[in-house]
């Protein structure tokens, strides 16, 4: 399956934030999507799910416009993974993935035995079965992006989009939901995410998008997008990118910011 | 299978609050005939086919509305302190009763023109969300509704200010006090009647409610019409609200309090949430109600003793219940 954007504008009110925006993502690949606050990450993932008309240009997927398809065969294709998810009642998280099912349940149904073998499939994929009967609100930051992530692969949509999915967990979460997130491009879904640590990027691999504050979009792959020029002109501070070689084996690219001075913006 | 148990519950109680009563009904001439006169079999039989009969389906039915209708809304308002009166089903029919008390109308056209406008309510609620924001937010629909409702509520108080305050303004007020004690058969049926139309939807919808309970852009992202889905909850809770109240008056805190005591015995998915909160609602009504006419030398109006009750058992239930929604 392919997701591609046509010239696609996005912004509230007819005004456009984002300007003209081309990507073609097939499943399988991981982009990430890096830029300042404010530039308009979360309206180009409101306009993708089909939560927010165009300005203008469209949305495909397979050759289909998303705004012809209805909410629940979109929501088959693109799921989404909020950064948080305000739950008000007390859900277990099995109940919380089970509503991943909810595109594939009809009108006047309830989850079917195949619905709870989706859901125990999901958690197993992620290694969270222990979490299955515990309620959603009392689990950590990590847990709950964990069962969310998990309720979108029981939506089986062939692209997943993650709106920050790392910026609520410690050191070691964030590296852990990473490197889950790259299981899942491997098992063939189509990987959107936002981040606010360039470190990550290194770490996903894949495409990047790179938006600074003027708006521009750079889209390449991580090794020629992720440079101190350019991310120079996205955060506005000085940074160093430099390799290490692991005792674990491999190479990791890694960006520090130097000199904390801010320059001219 | 808990459901079932309360079923049972639900069964047991209504069969002994059939039993009990001011007017000594003796249960085993009744059925045998022997031991008294043909007239007090007859008044036996007046008394609890005419009188109690009614009057405990009646609560069984009002409690089970009203407690459905607040567990929807408190799902799809995403908001554990929300009632069936939120967007203006309570305060419509209570200016409708009063109007039609005002006007001398006889009870049935008390009744229906509190069911109407209870009904015309919320679709001004509807129609003033929908007319200001296309966002289809939950916010503009319960301020559009906390709007109407003072609306209604100052029409309410008009009409009682204009009331004659020997006869009428009386009137007015004990029917606003919420009470069951004048429910005849047809009031009984006609309950029913709007409680089964009200259920069956939602009955049918009922898991997909957890899904909009969720944020609004999550329950898209899910593949839910919100706007689709929340129109029928909102038929359906006020179709079930406006009925009860046109019967029975004001009684608050039963949509709001039971909800709770059901998600506490049942969990919050809605699969279970929604049948389980018209067999308690019912026993939870059916029960005051008993106490009401029962227990006490004179009857206090229900409405009272909902208030009464519900309000220190919500305080109880916030103490205890520090999940989901703290």
């Amino acid at each position: 399956m392919i997701l591609e954007t046509k010239n696609l504008s996005c912004g509230y009110s007819g005004q456009a934030l984002i300007e003209k925006i081309n990507l073609r993502i097939s499943s399988g690949e991981t982009v990430s999507l890096l830029g300042p606050n404010g530039v308009g990450k979360t309206t180009l993932f409101k306009t993708l799910l089909g939560l927010l008309k165009p300005v203008s240009g469209a949305v495909i997927i397979d050759d289909e416009n998303i705004e012809n398809m209805t909410q629940s065969s979109r929501a088959s294709s693109i799921a989404y993974v909020p950064q948080a998810s305000e739950v008000f009642f007390p859900y277990k998280a099995e109940e919380i993935v089970m509503m991943g099912r909810a595109p594939h349940i009809g009108f006047f149904r309830t989850p079917a035995k195949n619905d709870h073998n989706h859901v125990d499939a999901a958690l197993s994929a992620l290694s969270i079965r222990s979490l299955a009967k515990r309620v959603f609100t009392e689990l950590s930051s990590g847990e709950k992006q964990l069962v969310l992530i998990a309720r979108a692969l029981a939506q089986q949509s062939k692209f997943l989009i993650l709106d920050e999915p790392t910026s609520n967990l410690d050191f070691g979460n964030q590296s852990y939901v990473i490197s889950e997130i790259k299981n899942l491009s491997t098992r063939g879904i189509g990987i959107i995410m936002t981040t606010h640590h360039p470190n990550h990027v290194f770490e996903s691999e894949g495409t990047v998008i790179l938006i600074d504050k003027q708006r521009k979009i750079s889209v390449g792959e991580s090794k020629e997008i992720m440079t101190k020029e350019n991310l120079k002109t996205v955060y506005g501070i000085n940074v160093e990118i430099a390799t290490h070689e692991s005792e674990h084996g491999g190479t990791h690219c890694y960006c520090v910011p130097v000199g904390c001075k801010r320059s001219k913006r | 299978m808990k459901l079932f148990v309360w079923i049972c519950v639900l069964i047991l109680l209504s069969s002994t609050a059939l039993l009990v009563g001011k007017y000594p009904v003796n249960f085993i001439s009744l059925i045998s005939g022997n031991g008294a006169s043909p007239e007090d079999i007859n008044t036996f039989k007046m008394i609890i086919i005419n009188s109690r009969l009614p009057r405990i389906l009646s609560a069984l039915l009002i409690g089970g509305c009203l407690s459905a209708a607040g567990a929807v809304y408190q799902g799809i308002f995403r908001n554990p302190m929300v009632s069936p009166d939120m967007l203006g089903a309570s305060s419509g029919s209570a200016f409708g009763a009063a109007l039609a008390i005002l006007f001398r109308f006889s009870i049935k056209g008390v009744e229906a023109l509190s069911f109407a406008s209870g009904i015309a309510a919320v679709a001004i609620t509807w129609t003033i969300s929908s007319t200001v924001s296309k966002a289809r937010s939950s916010l503009v629909l319960i301020l559009s509704g906390i709007l109407v409702s003072t609306v209604f509520t100052s029409l309410l108080s008009l009409v009682k200010f204009t009331a004659d305050p020997y006869s009428k303004l009386p009137d007015i007020t004990f029917w606003l006090l919420g009470n069951l004690s004048a429910v005849s058969l047809s009031d009984t049926v006609f309950v029913s009647g709007c409680a089964l139309l009200g259920f069956i939807p939602l009955f049918l919808i009922r898991w997909k409610i957890n899904v909009l309970s969720l944020s609004e852009d999550e329950a898209r992202a899910l593949g839910m019409n919100t706007r689709a889905y929340r129109l029928i909850i909102i038929a359906c809770a006020t179709l079930m609200t406006s009925a009860a109240v046109s019967v029975c008056g004001l009684i608050g805190w039963v949509g709001l309090v039971v909800p709770h005591i059901v998600r506490m015995i049942f969990g919050p998915d809605y699969k279970t949430l929604v049948t389980a909160s018209i067999v308690i609602g019912g026993i939870y009504l059916l029960t005051v109600d008993t106490l009401a006419r029962y227990v006490l030398s004179i009857e206090i109006p229900l409405g009272i003793l909902t208030a009464i009750i519900g309000a220190p058992f919500f305080i109880y239930l916030m103490t205890k219940s520090e999940r989901g929604w703290s």
